[in-house]
């Protein structure tokens, strides 16, 4: 059970970072370039956040 | 379903030969890349006489990067600091020059290049692991098989979302009328030409999105499985369960603080 929360946590993490792509396109076609790349960093780290969590959330499912 | 996880000891030497060849097709592969992008501006802007500095560092990084890279067998920097190091470039690009590159065939070429050099960097990777070789005990591998079933959906998950996310940034893009009416603001006469531009730089950021969220952890899975045990097993060993959970506590506790002051100073 511990295992899916961390699961669907990480899931979660991973499709919110779609909304930070939406934001990059928002500020990119505002010109705002250094936004757009700030949004984009925040983005790629929200993934890797998902990525951690969902390892764990393996790790979890394999020793319970 | 059971895979057989008996570590090849055959390909190893394969893997070894492979080296002296691959980074040169990877150089090759991403020079190619580069001098599609950006060859044209680059030899434009140095004939200028009033040279703009920041345009051709902007041009010429991707090739800094890539040879630094190579110098030092970094994967990050390979699949990571190359591909975001071409985006200060496409932002600095003359518009007349976006649009030499936003034809069709050239754009094709360009993806194409770009999916050979993720491959490419990706077998480097692969080839150059840590890993090492070791035999797997009987409990490790009734754990392979646990996660062998659960490929499915480890898989489908991520492909969704990266489908999803795909559609989400083509809708942006190219559907989006509030994207639209910005574009139009913003690059008035010029908004094809944004949009294409658009759609590049997004479409790089995209494949590093799925390289992250897919490739990485799919192709590392059993080793980031030992790595994150012997880590954990380690911590445990080092810091006692109060230690752990005061860490834990400041932790969250840095975080909402950050979120406070970001929330205070007008943050959204």
């Amino acid at each position: 059970m511990r295992s899916k929360i961390y699961d669907i946590v990480g899931l979660g993490f991973m499709l919110s970072s779609s909304y930070f792509f939406y934001r990059c396109v928002e500020f990119l076609a505002q010109k705002d370039y250094v936004a757009g790349f700030m949004t984009l960093i925040v983005a790629f780290v929200v993934v890797r956040v998902g990525v951690e969590i969902t390892k764990l959330a393996i790790l979890i499912g394999r020793e319970g | 379903m059971e895979a057989d996880i008996t570590p090849s000891t055959s390909s190893i030497p394969s893997i070894i030969g492979k080296q002296s060849i691959l980074p040169v097709l990877v150089f090759v592969i991403g020079v190619s890349l580069w001098a599609q992008l950006f060859l044209l501006s680059f030899g434009a802007e140095l004939e200028f006489a009033d040279r703009r500095v920041w345009t051709t560092l902007a041009y010429a990084l991707p090739l800094i990067v890539i040879v630094a890279a190579l110098a030092l067998r970094a994967s990050l920097l390979l699949l990571l600091a190359f591909p975001l190091s071409l985006l200060p470039g496409l932002v600095l690009m003359p518009e007349p020059d976006q649009a030499v590159i936003n034809e069709l065939w050239p754009l094709l070429r360009i993806c194409a290049t770009f999916a050979i050099y993720l491959a490419l960097s990706a077998a480097l990777r692969s080839g150059s692991t840590d890993v090492p070789i070791t035999s797997v005990s009987p409990r490790e591998k009734a754990a392979a098989v646990v996660a062998t079933l659960d490929y499915r959906w480890f898989f489908g998950t991520r492909i969704g979302i990266a489908l999803f996310s795909l559609a989400l940034i083509t809708y942006a893009i190219f559907f989006d009328d509030h994207t639209l009416a910005l574009l139009q603001t913003h690059y008035a006469g010029g908004e094809d030409v944004a949009r294409s531009f658009l759609a590049i730089f997004m479409f790089f950021a995209w494949c590093v999105f799925v390289y992250v969220m897919v490739f990485v952890p799919s192709m590392n899975l059993e080793y980031d499985q030992r790595k994150l045990s012997g880590s954990l097993d380690a911590m445990r060993a080092k810091i006692s369960r109060p230690a752990a959970m005061m860490r834990i506590g400041g932790w969250v506790t840095v975080c909402g603080l950050a979120v406070f002051v970001v929330w205070t100073m007008g943050g959204q």
